[in-house]
């Protein structure tokens, strides 16, 4: 038994240190990165989708309900990606 | 404060009436459609509700706010980065591609965009993963309904060493089974016993005062901790006449009922008046909360006075090397783009209602309507986790944060309502997994490969006994979610694994025209193992492969990235698919 918990400890150190050397170069780039700047990525996301619904074409953005009604959906998603901004920037 | 009676009748009540109005709502069912997608008949507003309902369940209550009370704020990134702009995507790409393509499954999708292999793989992984994710929400029900109904023994801890009231804590499991008070104060002990009449008192090292109390006393040295010390204290407190299991069999039958009768259509509505509940109760835990801690800046300057062990609970971005498993790489990278979009559109319990949308408008509103209600569950979950913090910092086992809180804080009446908001959570999470799941045992399993040419009656039939076949799974698979320290990490870990390799081959098939079967079934099947190679390498190298506690959100984004690049890969060395059997199922390619 010690010697197949030796022997899974031995192939899982081999496996990991295949990844380790390029898993701590990626490690060390990211803990480079300000806390602030890793907030303005999030937020910046956040604008990319706000963008995105913006420019979405009418007819995906407007629908029709079965009793003719026309509902506008984008102000919707726009209010609640906004809410999200002022979140992040919040806290 | 104990439950009183007014908080049974609201219990009861509730329970009786959801039962009674899930059955109601689904008597006329009559073929396989009406119970896996309500007669493609559900409004936006019920399913976006169902929708928020479903994701907050017992184990968001109990795990979020337990992982909140420790990590704080973070655990919000989970609604905020994780769901809100994921279903305003979800809403505008991926779920009208779903509904358009009248499928009743996420394989059956995966079935018509590449092949019949790569369907059955995932409907298999996603039918075991569905139960197995039922035990773990099981096991959070049952903790909770045990410490609000006090049916744990006590033990009080009495030692003035921080690190003797750690070991005890290792010896005995955290307490998961029953409930400690730990005392510093000597001079506290009697008071405190004629306050929570314990079963059993544990004092370290000698003490002569004479102490009146019917329960067992027992002096110990640090020497005697150890496991099996531990185990034979929690059996002379008394072994819990009501154990976690009898609390999980009672919420299954109860679920079970109206699932098994009422179909999608009983989860769905039952859903919408758990939604209201749940909110209502869950909102009210934290403005009551807050005035009892004497407002919102004192609620602040309590916790800040914590010290380190709080000093980032109020900041939602964490430093890649925080020691929580939230740092805000893992966040960005493998919950925003990897899990919260796998769970919201490659997740059948998710998508399976807005399959049963009565139009596409429907559809696309729903998802909306539910990134609109998942701006405040972080208010509602999370920080009345960090409330149970500046109530009570010596919480041993945080996922019983809020179970004490709400029993230290609400009054009589407004605990039923806590209750009854609780295990609206947990019907929600479980009726849906139910259903998903046996819909897709009984579409992708059953009538794909025993009996093609089955009738929607039978359909309805097996629908059902694949329900409470499922149930005893999940029940069977509760025992086990013991062995992991915090529930809501355990399901993201599990999840994790296919979650990855399933939203590679979903998003690029709906996306990229060139992606075909046989690289689907190949990304497929390597993600899963190589998701499966980072966790087995990180918990069994002699250093773990992650500097994290829970590494399932670096997991999740490399089995990710992994199966992209061999989808891409592979796709571009294989025959395209025909064009025929691509249109409708890539976007905007009708």
């Amino acid at each position: 038994m010690n010697n197949v918990l030796l022997t899974s400890t031995a192939l899982a150190d081999t496996i990991a240190n295949l990844f380790r050397g390029i898993g701590d170069l990626m490690r060390g780039w990211v803990l480079a990165i300000p806390l602030g700047v890793a907030k303005g990525i999030f937020i910046a996301y956040f604008i990319l989708l706000i963008y995105w619904i913006i420019k979405l074409p009418e007819n995906e953005v407007t629908l029709a309900l079965d009793n003719g009604k026309i509902v506008h959906l984008r102000p919707f998603a726009l209010f609640s990606l906004a809410t999200i901004v002022v979140i992040y920037l919040v806290f | 404060m104990a439950l009183g009676g007014i908080d049974y009748f609201i219990i009861i009540i509730y329970l009786i009436g959801t039962v009674l109005f899930g059955m109601y709502i689904g008597r006329k069912m009559k073929s396989g459609d009406d119970y896996f997608l309500a007669g493609r008949s559900l409004p936006w507003w019920a399913i976006g509700m169902s929708l928020v309902v479903t994701d907050i369940g017992a184990v968001d209550m109990v795990g979020i706010a337990g992982a909140a009370y420790l990590y704080g704020i973070v655990l919000g990134n989970y609604d905020w980065l994780g769901s809100v702009p994921v279903m305003i995507v979800g809403a505008f790409l991926f779920i009208p591609m779903f509904w358009k393509s009248k499928v009743s499954t996420i394989p059956e999708w995966l079935g018509a965009r590449y092949n019949q292999s790569v369907r059955t793989i995932s409907a298999v992984i996603w039918g075991v993963v569905t139960a197995f994710g039922l035990g773990v929400t099981l096991y959070a029900t049952a903790l909770m309904f045990n410490l609000l109904l006090d049916l744990n023994p006590k033990i009080i801890v009495v030692t003035e060493s921080q690190s003797v009231r750690e070991q005890v804590v290792d010896a005995t499991g955290a307490g998961k089974t029953h409930d400690f008070v730990f005392l510093s104060d000597y001079g506290q002990i009697q008071k405190v016993i004629d306050d929570k009449d314990p079963n059993l008192v544990l004092i370290h090292q000698d003490w002569s005062g004479a102490l009146s109390s019917e329960s067992a006393i027992v002096s110990f040295n640090e020497n005697e901790i150890t496991p099996d010390w531990g185990e034979s204290m929690m059996h002379k407190a008394r072994p819990p006449t009501w154990t976690l299991m009898y609390s999980i069999i009672i919420m299954s039958v109860l679920i079970g009922t109206y699932t098994l009768f009422g179909g999608l259509k009983a989860v769905v509505y039952t859903d919408v008046l758990q939604c209201i509940v749940m909110l209502g109760g869950s909102l009210f835990v934290l403005f009551f909360g807050i005035y009892r801690l004497g407002g919102v800046s004192e609620f602040v300057s309590i916790i800040r006075s914590l010290g380190p062990r709080a000093q980032d609970h109020f900041d939602l971005i964490l430093s890649v090397d925080t020691a929580t498993p939230h740092p805000w790489s893992g966040i960005f990278l493998g919950l925003g783009l990897v899990l919260a979009n796998a769970y919201w559109f490659g997740n059948q319990n998710m998508v399976q209602r807005t399959l049963g949308a009565k139009s596409e408008a429907d559809a696309k509103a729903s998802y909306v309507f539910g990134s609109f209600l998942k701006i405040l569950i972080p208010f509602a979950m999370v920080i009345p986790g960090i409330i149970a913090l500046a109530h009570d910092p010596n919480i041993t086992d945080a996922d019983k944060a809020m179970a004490i809180l709400v029993k230290d804080i609400l009054p009589t009446g407004a605990l039923g309502l806590f209750f009854a908001a609780f295990l609206a959570g947990l019907m929600s999470s479980v009726d849906s997994a139910l259903n998903s799941g046996a819909t897709i045992w009984t579409k992708d399993v059953y009538q794909k490969f025993i009996k093609p040419n089955a009738s929607p009656g039978d359909l309805l039939v097996v629908g059902r006994w694949i329900t409470g076949v499922m149930l005893a799974i999940a029940i069977f698979f509760a025992q086990f979610a013991t062995r992991f320290e915090s529930i809501y990490d355990l399901s993201q870990t599990i999840l994790s694994l296919f979650q990855g390799p399933s939203l590679a081959i979903i998003a690029v098939g709906m996306l990229w025209k060139r992606a075909t079967g046989k690289a689907a079934l190949v990304s497929l099947i390597s993600g899963v193992i190589f998701a499966g190679t980072l966790m087995w390498v990180n918990s069994n190298a002699s250093v773990p492969l992650f500097q994290v506690s829970e590494p399932f959100l670096y997991v999740a984004w490399w089995s990710f990235v992994l199966s992209i690049v061999i989808l891409v890969v592979v796709s571009l060395n294989t025959p395209p698919e025909p064009e025929s059997k691509l249109k409708g199922l890539v976007y905007r390619y009708e």
